[in-house]
C-alpha cells in the first residue's frame, strides 16, 4: 500500500470534463500578507468575493446566505449564524471552510482555502467579525450594465462645436482627468496608417505624393472614402471578422487529406466575408446569414456560404464537440457572453443557469452540412457522413452550407460536462435564451422552406448547368463518331478459310463418330487450361424446397485435374454448404458427420471412366443430401446414395445461395442437362422445376451462358477460364476450328461493331438531353407551377420513359464499348501477355454489361416504373425547425444589450488598438467595464441606426481627432504620469503590423503582391515562394496550420483569437533579413527604382541622395532626417567597400540592395505610428 | 569568431536576460507576468539562493536547472519494459475473471480512467479479456534490484540512478493522449501549453544565444504540435524544433546566399543605428526597445545555435557512448546527445523524440516492435545517463523518459490479430533520473496483471507539477490572470521520488 503524507487533502481531478476558465477563478490570494490586525476589507472580502459569492452573493444565495456584506454574514443564513463573532470554534462557516471531509467542505469546487486564508477568517471573527457600516453588498446581477439597452446619450459639448461625437465623449473624459492630448500627427503619418488600417496596405510613392500636396481641407476625407470603396479593405477588415469569427481551413489529418474538423469548401465563406463587407452589407444581416441563412433567405443561395461560421465548427468524430463549440463562440463572438461556463454547472458570475447552456445547443442540434452544386461546376455528390473505418477525402466542389437534417433531434441535458451523464428524465430540452436578456423576443416558428431550397436541382441556374454538361456530352460523342470507321462488312479470306476449315472438321467428326454435345447439339464447356472457370446458378425458378427434391446433371472429364460441384452458401465470401469433387479419380463429399471433404467413391480415369451421371437428392429436413454417381461409359455405381451434408442450403429468396460448377486449373469438363425436379410420385418422374439443357436457340454456339436461365459466371473465375456453351465441347479439333471460325466472323464484323459503338454514345447523349428536359418540365410542373394533376401525370409519364430509354441506350452503348474492348483483345497475338487479361476484363464488362441491358430493357416495360425517374439533384427536408432564425433575428434586434456594443467594441479596437471593454468575449460580471460607457453606448446606436452600416462607423471612427493625434509621448510628462497605459486616448496608440499586413506589406512595396481576390485556399508552405494576399494561405490550428512567417509574427490562431497578441522575437529579425522573400523584395524595389530613375550604376551622392529618399518614401512613407541620410550613404559606401569588387557597378546594386533590406528591417516599417 | 562588436551604440553590452519580449498586452494580462520581470530584468538562476519575497526569484529554491524530456510515441508496453509481470505468464491465456485476481475490467476505475474521443454512439474501444504473456524475460539488477526486461541490456546497467514511477494513468485512450502528456488535457478539452512552454515561460533563459525551449526529433505529425505549443502564453515560449542539420538548424538562420559575414553585419549594425535614432523621438517606446534587442540577439544566435547542436565537436568516445557509430541507435544517439549540448549550454527544456510518430504503437506484432525499438533506444539513453553523470550534469538536470500510455495485458484481438496489445490508459510507467531525485528507486504499481495503477495513481500533470517543482517553480503559482486553470492542470508533486 501506497502512503501519502497529504492523504487529508484529496484531489479532485476533473477528468473528462470541458473546463471554462472563468469556473473556478480565483483571485491572487497567494500575497495575504501577515498583518497584525485581521482587516474585513483587506483579508476577508476578496477571499470570499472570490471563492464564495458566485453561490453566496447577489447572483444566488445557496441556503439562504449572503456573505457579500459583513451584515449578511453576521446575519446567517436558513440554518441560522454562520459567524459567531468572538468565537470562531463556534462558527458554522469556519467549520465548513476548513472541513477535511470533501463533501462537507466548502467552497465545494477547486482548491480548499489555504491554511493561512482560514487562519486570518478566524481571528477576524475572533476580533469581533467587524465590517464597515457603510458597505454595500453586491449590485443584483439583472442590473448590470451590459444587460441594460443601450440609450442614446447625449453628446458632451456645445451642439454646434461637436465635429465628431467621438471627440466630444473622449475630450469630455479627458478634461475630467486633466489630461492634454497631443497635436495631429503629420500627414505622411496619418495617411500610412489609415491606409494600414483600412487596407491593410501602405500607400505607395505616388499615392504619399498626392496627398502630401492636396491642400484641400477634405484631403484626409476623400482618402478615407477612397479606401473604404477599395475592394482590398473587405479583405482586411474580412480577416479581422475571421479571427472573431474563427475562421480556420479544413482540418483533421492534413497530412492524409481526411477532413475531420470543417469542410474543405469552407474557403468560400472567407470570399463571402470578403465580399461582404465590401458590399457594405450591414452587420446584423451578415449575423443572420451566418446563422441562419438557410431559414431567413432560403433563395439567396450566394448567402447560404456564410454558414460556414456554423459549419467550421463541425468535428466529424463527435457531434457533442461540434455542438459545444457553436454554443461557446456564438456567446463569445456575437454577445460577448461565456456561455460556455453553464456548460457544467450555473454561471458563477452572470446570471446564466445550466439549463439555458443546453437551451442554446438546442438552436442548432438539428444541424447538419449539406454541399450544394455550384453552377457552371461539377456536381460534388453528397456531402460525406462520418464513418469510422474511412477517411473524408478533400472535396473542393460545391457550396457547404447548413440545414436542419434532424428537425425533432433531442437535445439532452448532461452533468459534470460530460455528455455521458444524460439526464434522460429531463426529457428533451427546447431551444431558449437566458431570462435575463429578452426572452419573450425569441420566436421560434418553424419554416416551411420554397421547393428550390430543399431541392437545389429547381434551381433554374443548376439546371443550365446540367443541360450545359448534356451539350457537352453530345458535342463530343458527335466529336467521336467523326472519327469513327465508315459501317461496313469486310468479307474477308481469314474468314471464308475458317468457314471451311470448321466446316471440314464437322463432317471429319461425323464420320469418325466422335462425340460432340453430351445430350442435344450443345452443351456446357468448362475449359479451365488458362484459369479456373466457374458457373453458378441462384435456381429462381425454385419456389419451395421439399424433401426429395433432386439435382442431377452429366458430367464429361475431358482433363482431370479438379472439378467440383457445390452447394454455394454464400456466393461473394464462396462459403461452401455441399460439395462433391473429381479429383485424379478420387471422388469427394462433405459426408454427414466428418468436418471435411472425404472420398466417397473412386473412378479410373485412364481406363475411360470419365462420364457420370450424377444426382443428389436434398432432404432438407434432415439437412442432408444423397448424393449418387453413375459411370456412364460402362454404367458402374461409383457413389451410391451417400449422406452429405447440406447445411442448410437453401437458394429461395435468397441471393448468395446458388448451385456452381467449378473447373479447377488443369481441368476442362462438359455439363450438360441441369435438372431440378421433384422426387418421381408413384413412379413417374416429375416434370423438371429447373431444367439446363444449353439448347440453340437460347444458347449459342460459342458464347458465355450467362443472363440465360440464371447463369452468371462466379467471380472467383480466372482470367483465362473459359465458360461457354459448345457444339463440339467434347472434340478438341472441333472445339479449335469453331473458335477460329467465332474469331474470324467477329473479325469481319469489325467494323460494323466499331461504327456503331461509335454511334451509340451519340444516341444516348441525345437521348439524355431530352430526358433531362423531360423531367426538368416535369419536376417543374410538380413542385413550381400549378399545373392541372393529369398534365403532372403525363409530364411525369414523359420524363419517365425518356429517362428509361436513356438508360436503355446507355447500357446499351456500354455492352458495346465492351465488346470493342473484347475485339481488340482477341486481336492481339495469342502469345500476348495482355491478351487474356484484357479479353477477361471486357468479357466481365461485357457479362455486367448484358445484364444491364436485360434490365434496362425489362424498365422499359415495366408499367410500375412508369411513373418514376431520378430527381435532378438530392432532396433534403421541406421545412427547418426555425430554431436559428429565431435565434439570429433574437442577436440583431435592435434592443439587445449586447450584441451591437460587442460589435463596436471589436471595431473601435482595431483602429484605436485598444478596446473600450478590455475582455472584449465577456461583457458579464466578470468582465472589464467600459473605460468609456456613454460612447461606448452613443456608437451603438449610431451603429444600429446607420444600418449596422460598418463603414459609416470606420469613416466616424478614422476621421476623429483622437484617430489623427501623434502616437509619442513628446513633452506630455503630465500625462504619462496620470494615465500611463492611455486608456482615455490622450495620444494614438501605435502598433505592429499582423503578420498578414508583414508579408503582404513587404510584397507590395516591392510591387510583388498578387491582388488576384478569392478562391480555395493556397498552402501556406508556398507563402514564403508565392505572392498572393496572406488572407488566402492556409490557416488551421494544427502543425503545419500556419506558414514559418505566420508562426514567427504571431498569426492568429483558429481556435481562439479574439484578440491578437504581438510578440518580438529574434526569430523575427533572422526572417526579416535572411529570409528570400525579403532578399527578393529588397532586388526588385532596387531594379524598379534604377529602372524608373535611370540611375543604374551611378554611384554619385546624389543618386545616393535621390536613392535614399525615395527608399524612404517607399518603405516608410516618410523622408529622411539628416541625421538618417548621413546613416544611409555611409551604409551604401561600406556595403560597397565590402563587395567583392568594389568598383563595380554590381556594388552598387548591391549596397542599394542591403539598403533596402535595412529598411525593411527599420522598426517603423512593421510599426504602424 | 572574432567580430567587432556590431552594437557600437552601447546596448549589446548590457546583461540582457530575456531573448523574447511581448509587445503588446495583448490579451489584456497575458504579458504582465513577463512584463514586470522584464522591467526587473530579473533572471532566475537556478541553482543559487534567491532572497524570499523577490518578485523574479523562482518560487522557492530550485533543486535542477534544465530538463531533458524523452518522449516515446506510440505507447510502449509498461509490462515489457519497466514493469514486468509475471502474473501475466502464469495465467497466458486465461480470461481475468478466471484468475484469483479482482477482474479489472470491473472496477470503477476502469471507465473512469479513460474517455473515448469519437462519442460513446460511434465507438467504444474493445476491452480484451484474455491474457497475452510477457514477450521477453526480466530480471532485477543493480544494488537497487530494479526489475527491467531483457530488452533493455545497457539501461538496466543504470537502474541505481533512475527513479520509476509505475502508477501512471492518463484518460485519453486514443493516441491525442500524445498530447495530453504534454498539455495535461484530453483531446475535448480546451488546450493548455505544454509542459516545456511553462518551464520556459516559468523560468527564462540561462543563456541569451539559445532558444529556452527546444524540441529534437518532432513533432512529426500535423495532429502533435499540440505537444510543443505554448498557446496564450505566447509564441515565444513554444518549443523550437531544431534540425540536427548545422547548416540549417532553425528557419531563416543562414544568411542570404551571397553575401558575407561582414556586410550582414554592417546591415544589422545599421538597422541598430536607424532604430536608435528613431528611439530618441519614442523614447518611451518598449516595443521599440525590445525589438532593437531582438536584432542584436539574432545576430548572435545565428552563430550560437549551429555551434550548440554540432555534433562534431564531440570525441570518438563519446559519441560511441551514444551509439551513434551504429545504424541501428544513431538517430536516437544523435538527438540525444544534442539534447545534452544544449542543456550544457543553458537551454531550460529539451524534448526530444527518439523514435518516429507512433512507432511503439503495438497492436500486432508487439515482440518484433519492442525488440527492434528498444534496441534503437537502449544504449543512447543509457549512454546520456552516463554521460551525465560523468560530467556531474545529472545533479543540475531532470531526465524523464515516457510514453503516451500503457498496453493491455489482454491479447488484442481486433481484425484479427493475435500478436499485440492495445492502447492501455488505466496503467504505464515512466522514469526519471538526475537532480532532485531519488536514485534506484521504485514508486507506485500497477495490480498484478499491470491493469490498473494502484491507489490514486499519478495523472500526467503530476509529472508535469514534480518536473516544474524541481525547477522551482510551484505550479499553481504560474497563473496567466484570464486564463484559469483547473486543478487537472496543475497536479500534485510527486513528493515520494524527490530526494
Amino acid at each position: 500500500m501506497m502512503t501519502r503524507s497529504n492523504c487529508l487533502r484529496e484531489r479532485r481531478i476533473i477528468i473528462e470534463r470541458l473546463i471554462c476558465f472563468c469556473a473556478l477563478a480565483v483571485a491572487c490570494l497567494s500575497g495575504i500578507a501577515r498583518a497584525e490586525e485581521p482587516d474585513y476589507e483587506r483579508d476577508v472580502k476578496p477571499v470570499l468575493k472570490a471563492r464564495c459569492y458566485a453561490c453566496h452573493g447577489a447572483l444566488k444565495q445557496a441556503g439562504g446566505l449572503r456573505l457579500d456584506t459583513g451584515n449578511s454574514i453576521r446575519k446567517g443564513g436558513d440554518v441560522g449564524a454562520v459567524v459567531i463573532a468572538g468565537k470562531p470554534a463556534e462558527s458554522l462557516l469556519l467549520e465548513k471552510i476548513s472541513a477535511s471531509e470533501p463533501s462537507e467542505r466548502m467552497p465545494p469546487e477547486g482548491e480548499p482555502l489555504s491554511a493561512a486564508q482560514i487562519e486570518r477568517l478566524r481571528d477576524w471573527i475572533r476580533d469581533g467579525a467587524k465590517s464597515p457600516e457603510s458597505e454595500a453588498a453586491e449590485i443584483d446581477p439583472r442590473e448590470h450594465w451590459a444587460f441594460q439597452p443601450p440609450r442614446r446619450p447625449d453628446v458632451p459639448g456645445d451642439r454646434n462645436q461637436v465635429t465628431n461625437p467621438i471627440d466630444a465623449f473622449l475630450d469630455a473624459e479627458r478634461t475630467r482627468h486633466g489630461l492634454t492630448p497631443r497635436s495631429t500627427a503629420p500627414k505622411h503619418v496619418q495617411l500610412r496608417r489609415v491606409y494600414l488600417d483600412l487596407i491593410g496596405l501602405p500607400p505607395t510613392r505616388g499615392e504619399l505624393e498626392a496627398f502630401l500636396n492636396d491642400d484641400s481641407p477634405d484631403a484626409y476625407e476623400k482618402v478615407v472614402d477612397r479606401l473604404l470603396r477599395d475592394e482590398r479593405h473587405g479583405e482586411r477588415w474580412g480577416r479581422h471578422w475571421m479571427d472573431v469569427w474563427r475562421y480556420s481551413d479544413w482540418y483533421g489529418r492534413r497530412d492524409v487529406n481526411d477532413v475531420r474538423n470543417s469542410a474543405s469548401q469552407i474557403f468560400r465563406w472567407r470570399d463571402w466575408i470578403v465580399r461582404s463587407l465590401n458590399q457594405g452589407k450591414g452587420y446584423d444581416r451578415m449575423l443572420q446569414e451566418m446563422l441562419a441563412a438557410d431559414e431567413l433567405f432560403p433563395d439567396d443561395y450566394e448567402a447560404g456560404v456564410a454558414t460556414g461560421y456554423l459549419i467550421r465548427n463541425y468535428y466529424s468524430l463527435n457531434p457533442n464537440d461540434w455542438m459545444r463549440s457553436q454554443v461557446e463562440h456564438t456567446g463569445k463572438a456575437f454577445l460577448g457572453l461565456t456561455l460556455n461556463c453553464a456548460h457544467c454547472h450555473d454561471h458563477k458570475y452572470d446570471p446564466i443557469e445550466q439549463k439555458d447552456y443546453f437551451r442554446l445547443r438546442a438552436f442548432f442540434e438539428p444541424v447538419f452540412i449539406r454541399q450544394d452544386r455550384v453552377p457552371g461546376e461539377a456536381d460534388p455528390g453528397m456531402f460525406q457522413d462520418y464513418t469510422y473505418a474511412g477517411t473524408r477525402g478533400v472535396q473542393r466542389l460545391g457550396a457547404a452550407r447548413v440545414f436542419d437534417r434532424q428537425l425533432d433531434a433531442p437535445t439532452w441535458f448532461y452533468t459534470g460536462g460530460d455528455e455521458r451523464n444524460r439526464v434522460r428524465e429531463r426529457g428533451s430540452i427546447p431551444p431558449g435564451v437566458p431570462a435575463i436578456l429578452l426572452p419573450d423576443a425569441l420566436k421560434v416558428e418553424p419554416v416551411a422552406l420554397p421547393p428550390s431550397a430543399w431541392y437545389p436541382g429547381l434551381r433554374p441556374e443548376i439546371q443550365e448547368t446540367m443541360r450545359a454538361d448534356a451539350r457537352n456530352a453530345i458535342a463530343s460523342a458527335e466529336e467521336s463518331l467523326r472519327g469513327a470507321p465508315a459501317a461496313e462488312l469486310v468479307a474477308t479470306d481469314e474468314l471464308r478459310q475458317a468457314e471451311a476449315a470448321h466446316a471440314q472438321a464437322v463432317e471429319l467428326a461425323k464420320a469418325a463418330g466422335r462425340p460432340t454435345a453430351l445430350a442435344g447439339e450443345q452443351s456446357l464447356l468448362l475449359d479451365a487450361t488458362q484459369g479456373r472457370a466457374i458457373v453458378q446458378n441462384g435456381l429462381k425458378s425454385l419456389k419451395t424446397l421439399d424433401d426429395g427434391l433432386t439435382i442431377s446433371f452429366e458430367l464429361l472429364i475431358l482433363k482431370d485435374a479438379h472439378v467440383n460441384f457445390q452447394l454455394v452458401k454464400e456466393n461473394k465470401q464462396g462459403l461452401t454448404a455441399d460439395f462433391v469433387s473429381w479429383e485424379k479419380g478420387s471422388i469427394q463429399a462433405y459426408r454427414t458427420g466428418v468436418d471435411s471433404a472425404v472420398e466417397v467413391g473412386t473412378y479410373n480415369f485412364a481406363a475411360g471412366q470419365n462420364r457420370f451421371q450424377v444426382a443428389l437428392v436434398l432432404r432438407p429436413s434432415t439437412d442432408e443430401a444423397l448424393l449418387t454417381v453413375q459411370s456412364v461409359t460402362d454404367g458402374s455405381l461409383l457413389v451410391d446414395n451417400v449422406p452429405t451434408k447440406m447445411n442448410s442450403w437453401s437458394p429461395i429468396g435468397n441471393d448468395v445461395q446458388t448451385i456452381s460448377f467449378d473447373a479447377r486449373p488443369d481441368s476442362v469438363a462438359v455439363i450438360d442437362s441441369v435438372q431440378v425436379a421433384l422426387a418421381p410420385t408413384e413412379g413417374k418422374p416429375s416434370p423438371p422445376l429447373f431444367d439446363s439443357s444449353f439448347e440453340a436457340p437460347q444458347y449459342t454456339d460459342g458464347s458465355p451462358p450467362e443472363n440465360i436461365e440464371g447463369w452468371q459466371r462466379s467471380t472467383f473465375s480466372e482470367n483465362g477460364g473459359v465458360a461457354v456453351v459448345s457444339k463440339t465441347a467434347g472434340n478438341k479439333e472441333l472445339r479449335e476450328s469453331s473458335e477460329r471460325l467465332r474469331f474470324a466472323r467477329r473479325k469481319a464484323d469489325g467494323p460494323l461493331l466499331r461504327h456503331r459503338a461509335a454511334e451509340a454514345p451519340l444516341t444516348a447523349a441525345t437521348a439524355e438531353l431530352a430526358s433531362l428536359e423531360a423531367r426538368i418540365e416535369a419536376e417543374r410542373a410538380k413542385y413550381l407551377e400549378s399545373t392541372p394533376a393529369e398534365q403532372v401525370t403525363s409530364l411525369t409519364r414523359a420524363a419517365s420513359r425518356a429517362e428509361r430509354q436513356t438508360n436503355l441506350a446507355r447500357a446499351e452503348s456500354n455492352l458495346l464499348r465492351y465488346d470493342v474492348a473484347l475485339l481488340d483483345a482477341e486481336a492481339k497475338p495469342a502469345d500476348d501477355a495482355k491478351r487474356a487479361p484484357e479479353m477477361d476484363a471486357a468479357n466481365k464488362g461485357l457479362a455486367t454489361a448484358r445484364t444491364a441491358v436485360e434490365s434496362a430493357r425489362a424498365a422499359l416495360a415495366d408499367e410500375k416504373l412508369a411513373e418514376t425517374y431520378a430527381p435532378l439533384s438530392a432532396q433534403y427536408p421541406k421545412e427547418s425547425t426555425g430554431r436559428r432564425r429565431a435565434l439570429a433575428l433574437w442577436i440583431t434586434r435592435r434592443d439587445h444589450p449586447l450584441t451591437a456594443r460587442v460589435a463596436v467594441n471589436h471595431i473601435w479596437l482595431r483602429h484605436f488598438r485598444s478596446p473600450l471593454v478590455a475582455s472584449v468575449y465577456d461583457f458579464g460580471r466578470n468582465g472589464a467595464r467600459p473605460t468609456h460607457p456613454e460612447l461606448l453606448d452613443w456608437l451603438a446606436i449610431e451603429f444600429m441606426e446607420s444600418g449596422w452600416d460598418m463603414k459609416h462607423l470606420h469613416r466616424l471612427i478614422v476621421t476623429s481627432a483622437a484617430y489623427r493625434r501623434l502616437t509619442s509621448v513628446g513633452d506630455a510628462r503630465q500625462s504619462v504620469a496620470a494615465d500611463p497605459e492611455n486608456r482615455l486616448l490622450w495620444r494614438m496608440n501605435s502598433w505592429r503590423m499582423e503578420s498578414e499586413v508583414v508579408r503582404d506589406s513587404l510584397l507590395y512595396v516591392a510591387g510583388r503582391l498578387d491582388m488576384t481576390q478569392g478562391g480555395v485556399e493556397l498552402e501556406n508552405k508556398d507563402a514564403l515562394t508565392t505572392q498572393r494576399r496572406t488572407l488566402y494561405y492556409s490557416s488551421f490550428p494544427e502543425s503545419g496550420g500556419k506558414s514559418t512567417l505566420g508562426e514567427l509574427f504571431d498569426a492568429p490562431d483558429p481556435l481562439d483569437c479574439y484578440r491578437r497578441v504581438s510578440s518580438i522575437v529574434p526569430q523575427q529579425a533572422l526572417a526579416l533579413t535572411n529570409s528570400d522573400l525579403v532578399r527578393q523584395s529588397s532586388v526588385s524595389i532596387v531594379k524598379a527604382w534604377q529602372e524608373s530613375s535611370g540611375a543604374v550604376a551611378d554611384a554619385s551622392d546624389e543618386a545616393a541622395d535621390r536613392f535614399i529618399a525615395d527608399l524612404f518614401a517607399q518603405v516608410l512613407s516618410r523622408s529622411p532626417s539628416l541625421e538618417e541620410l548621413r546613416i544611409c550613404r555611409e551604409t551604401l559606401d561600406q556595403q560597397r567597400q565590402l563587395a567583392t569588387a568594389p568598383q563595380s557597378a554590381a556594388a552598387v546594386v548591391q549596397a542599394r540592395e542591403s539598403l533596402a533590406r535595412i529598411l525593411l528591417n527599420h522598426n517603423d516599417f512593421v510599426t504602424v505610428r | 569568431m572574432n567580430l567587432r562588436n556590431p552594437f557600437p551604440c552601447g546596448c549589446a553590452g548590457r546583461p540582457v536576460h530575456r531573448r523574447a519580449f511581448l509587445a503588446d498586452v495583448g490579451m489584456g494580462m497575458a504579458g504582465m507576468a513577463l512584463g514586470a520581470m522584464l522591467a526587473n530584468e530579473g533572471v532566475v538562476r537556478a541553482g543559487e539562493p534567491v532572497p524570499a519575497g523577490s518578485p523574479d526569484a523562482t518560487h522557492f529554491p530550485p533543486r535542477a536547472k534544465s530538463v531533458i524530456w524523452i518522449f516515446l510515441s506510440g505507447g510502449y508496453s509498461h509490462m515489457e519494459t519497466f514493469d514486468p509481470k509475471p502474473a501475466l505468464n502464469q495465467y497466458a491465456g486465461m480470461t481475468f475473471d478466471k484468475t484469483p485476481f479482482e477482474n479489472p475490467v470491473h472496477s470503477p476505475l476502469h471507465k473512469k480512467r479513460f474517455r473515448s474521443v469519437p462519442s460513446e454512439d460511434i465507438n467504444v474501444r474493445d476491452v480484451y479479456p484474455t491474457i497475452y504473456p510477457m514477450q521477453i524475460g526480466f530480471q532485477k539488477h543493480g544494488q537497487s534490484g530494479i526489475e527491467v526486461t531483457d530488452w533493455w541490456p545497457h539501461l538496466a546497467k543504470q537502474v541505481d540512478d533512475l527513479c520509476f514511477v509505475r502508477n501512471m494513468w492518463t484518460t485519453d485512450n486514443d493516441h491525442a493522449a500524445e498530447n495530453q502528456f504534454h498539455t495535461g488535457r484530453h483531446k475535448l478539452d480546451e488546450s493548455q501549453p505544454s509542459i516545456g512552454a511553462w518551464a520556459s515561460y516559468g523560468l527564462g533563459a540561462l543563456n541569451d544565444n539559445l532558444p529556452e525551449f527546444v524540441v529534437l526529433g518532432g513533432p512529426t505529425r500535423s495532429d502533435t504540435r499540440e505537444s510543443i505549443d505554448a498557446l496564450y502564453l505566447g509564441p515565444q515560449y513554444a518549443g523550437i524544433p531544431l534540425s540536427l542539420d548545422p547548416a540549417s538548424p532553425l528557419p531563416f538562420a543562414q544568411r542570404p546566399v551571397g553575401q558575407s559575414l561582414a556586410q550582414q553585419q554592417q546591415e544589422y549594425e545599421t538597422i541598430g543605428r536607424l532604430n536608435e535614432l528613431a528611439a530618441v523621438e519614442y523614447p518611451e517606446d518598449q516595443t521599440l526597445r525590445a525589438r532593437i534587442r531582438s536584432y542584436e540577439l539574432a545576430f548572435r544566435m545565428q552563430a550560437a545555435v549551429p555551434e550548440a547542436i554540432d555534433l562534431a565537436k564531440e570525441s570518438e568516445a563519446t559519441t560511441k557512448l551514444y551509439g551513434l557509430d551504429n545504424n541501428a541507435t544513431k538517430v536516437a544517439g544523435q538527438r540525444l546527445l544534442a539534447a545534452r549540448r544544449l542543456v550544457e549550454r543553458g537551454v531550460r527544456f529539451v524534448q526530444v523524440f527518439p523514435s518516429p510518430y507512433g512507432s511503439w504503437d503495438s497492436h500486432q506484432k508487439l515482440k518484433d516492435n519492442h525488440t527492434r525499438l528498444c534496441a534503437s533506444v537502449d544504449l543512447p539513453v543509457a549512454g546520456l545517463i552516463q554521460d551525465l553523470k560523468q560530467r556531474g550534469l545529472l545533479d543540475d538536470v531532470v531526465v524523464v523518459f515516457g510514453t503516451e500510455f500503457g498496453r493491455t495485458p489482454g491479447l488484442e484481438l481486433r481484425g484479427g490479430g493475435n500478436t499485440g496489445r492495445d492502447h492501455h490508459p488505466n496503467g504505464f510507467t515512466v522514469w526519471l533520473a538526475g537532480a532532485g531525485l531519488k536514485r534506484g528507486h521504485v514508486h507506485g504499481a500497477t495490480d498484478e496483471l499491470g491493469y490498473h495503477a494502484l491507489g490514486e495513481g499519478h495523472y500526467v500533470t503530476d509529472l508535469h507539477a514534480t518536473v516544474l517543482h524541481l525547477l522551482g517553480l510551484d505550479n499553481r503559482r504560474l497563473e496567466i490572470p484570464g486564463r484559469k486553470r483547473l486543478d487537472i492542470d496543475h497536479g500534485r508533486v510527486i513528493e515520494e521520488i524527490l530526494a
